[in-house]
């Protein structure tokens, strides 16, 4: 696999005797993909992030980096943190500057890049991110929707190939996530890989064209989105739901088959099975149903 | 109001037996309503100066600039032997904050009014000598002691109060155009040690995380009714403050993984470019300071000229 951006074999990292955050966890990442890591609080999705950036040094197991094995040295852990970007969940445990212009700031001058060169990093990402306006601003005084993307800024401005981000959508409101949403696709299409932790389901069902289950420091499983949420048995053992427009689209599937007799044409590819709103109702629009006209029998009642 | 009562004695005793009585009671209510009119309306808004720094319009001036010349104003206003060094600084910095910084003189009077009514309880006390016997102006006869009013009190008085408005109002003039973080940006060019700046950074950042987290628990204590007669405040207050210590030292190793994830190896620098100095900014600041450098030092040149 020439394009493994990053690659972790079998790390192992504990807080303390007692509590074993990571066992045994091994998973690839390639360039360009979108991942959501799925898994109930506690799973070990956030120590597994700060281990694949390099702030926690898993006990056993290792780490490589386009190839290259990431040893206790200092060089090796700044191009790991280089390349592999952290966004924390609560934007306040990363921001550190009076300024939202300096705190973009701050990762590029660490890099010890020179001074021109920090200049259009940090152009460059408030304007990937839409907060040119508020290069002037405290922290303090933004909201909680624009913290978050001062925080992605930050990391943009590392020019990193890959970006982790920590349960991004946590505390945005809708117009906020729907944003952000748009956002890390866009980020995505430019080639950066990108990697969420997250346990809003349905979030993930959208955006990650992969997901892998987190369960009690272990990799429950690691497929498309339409396998994983079709294994029952892992999401009941990882505590995880189905997404909900997964669950209409197979309800409504049944129903709409069975009369018929023939078997259905959109069993062929998966990628016809709609993720968002807009693609549901393309696909009652192609089985010849809006959701206020389903053939008389067989009514929203009959679905459940 | 305390300021407004508190000016309006003072004004009183220092004026007294230099103006006639029926000018001066007048005078001295006019400026005591002034005062309480303009400082009407507390909030609880502790930070409110950084607030009004982020919006003020001189934030745009070179802050190195800005600075040097306002401290040594503030430095030849404190050393000079005359009343007018400071009269001229409290009305110049007023118009430079509210004219050219677009700040209400209604936010203004509130800044300074906490300053001033601690000034004012100082002036009282260099007001009155305590002897024996009445002296000077005006006597009081408190337990067996005269306190008095004499013409030299009065002038002792009157150039402590004036010094230190001038000075204060200079430090409000700093502290209401320029962001924290732009007067950290010149110690740093000023070499103050690194330890000293990080630490700086770190403080502003989490005085502002630390409120609100305190603000947040202050509310919920408040909604559980913990704070319903004395014995359960003082329980809620320490629970709070406890609390609010284990987070502090949550946040600061949260915030240290943040910093260590974005390379972080010692040291934080921001990328800084101060505003640019600009004519007008240089001739505002070499008037000033030659006026206040001038009043000064004619002070010590012609003291018969300058009364006080």
């Amino acid at each position: 696999m020439d394009d493994t951006l990053l690659q972790v074999e079998e790390i192992d990292f504990s807080y303390s005797e007692s509590y074993r955050a990571l066992r045994k966890v091994s998973v690839a990442f390639a360039e360009g993909e979108m991942v959501a890591i799925l898994g109930s609080n506690g799973a070990g999705k956030s120590t597994f992030f700060l281990c694949c950036n390099g702030v926690l040094r898993p006990q056993s197991g290792s780490l490589y980096y386009r190839g290259k094995k990431i040893t206790d040295k200092k060089e090796d852990i700044l191009t790991l943190r280089q390349g592999v970007g952290l966004v924390f969940q609560d934007p306040d445990s990363q921001i550190i500057a009076g300024k939202v212009e300096s705190e973009v700031s701050f990762g590029p001058m660490n890099l010890r890049l020179s001074e021109e060169e920090v200049k259009r990093r940090v152009d460059e990402a408030l304007k990937q991110m839409n907060i040119t306006q508020y290069r002037d601003f405290a922290p303090q005084y933004l909201s909680g929707g624009e913290k978050k993307r001062v925080s992605i800024a930050d990391i943009l401005a590392m020019s990193p190939s890959m970006i982790l981000l920590d349960e991004p959508t946590a505390s945005l409101d809708p117009q906020n996530s729907e944003a952000l949403e748009a956002l890390l696709n866009e980020l995505n299409r430019a080639g950066i890989t990108i990697v969420i932790s997250t346990h809003d389901v349905d979030f993930a069902y959208r955006i990650a064209r992969r997901v892998i289950v987190f369960s009690e420091g272990c990799i429950l499983a690691d497929d498309t989105p339409e396998k994983v949420f079709a294994a029952t048995e892992v999401l009941k053992q990882a505590g995880l739901k189905r997404p909900l427009l997964y669950e209409v689209y197979e309800s409504l599937k049944q129903t709409l088959s069975k009369p018929e007799g023939h078997s259905d044409p959109d069993a062929s590819g998966a990628d016809a099975r709609p993720k968002t709103i807009a693609e549901f109702k393309n696909y009652l629009d192609r089985r010849q149903c809006s959701l206020y006209r389903l053939p008389k029998d067989q009514g929203p009642g009959s679905l459940g | 109001m305390i300021t407004a009562v508190l000016s309006t004695a003072v004004a009183f005793l220092l004026f007294f037996g230099k103006l006639p009585l029926p000018a001066l009671i007048p005078l001295c209510i006019v400026l005591g309503v002034l005062i309480a009119l303009l400082n009407r309306h507390h909030h609880d808004n502790t930070l409110s100066i950084d607030v009004l720094a982020q919006i003020s319009r001189l934030n745009k001036v070179n802050p190195g600039l800005k600075l040097s010349a306002l401290l040594i104003a503030m430095i030849s206003c404190v050393a000079s032997q005359t009343v007018f060094t400071g009269l001229f600084l409290l009305v110049v910095v007023c118009l430079l904050a509210v004219c050219a910084g677009g700040l209400s003189l209604h936010h203004y009077v509130r800044v300074l009014a906490l300053p001033i009514s601690f000034l004012m309880i100082g002036t009282l006390a260099l007001l009155f000598a305590v002897s024996s016997e009445p002296l000077g102006l005006l006597s009081f006869n408190v337990f067996g002691f005269w306190l008095s009013v004499t013409p030299d009190t009065q002038a002792t008085a009157a150039l402590v109060v004036s010094r230190a408005m001038g000075a204060v109002s200079c430090l409000c003039l700093i502290g209401l155009t320029t962001p924290m973080s732009e007067i950290i940006g010149v110690l740093r060019r000023l070499h103050c040690p690194e330890v000293v700046i990080d630490l700086m950074y770190l403080i502003y950042r989490y005085l502002f995380i630390l409120l609100s987290v305190h603000r947040e628990m202050r509310d919920a204590a408040k909604s559980r009714l913990g704070f319903r007669n004395f014995r359960n405040n003082v329980r809620s207050t320490g629970m709070i403050y406890s609390s609010l210590l284990s987070r502090s030292y949550h946040f600061a190793s949260r915030n240290y993984d943040a910093m260590e994830s974005r390379c972080y190896s010692g040291g934080i620098v921001f990328l800084e470019h101060p505003a640019p100095i600009g004519a007008a900014q240089v001739v505002v600041a070499v008037c000033l300071v030659s006026a206040c450098l001038g009043l000064c030092l004619s002070s010590f040149l012609l003291p018969t000229l300058l009364p006080y």
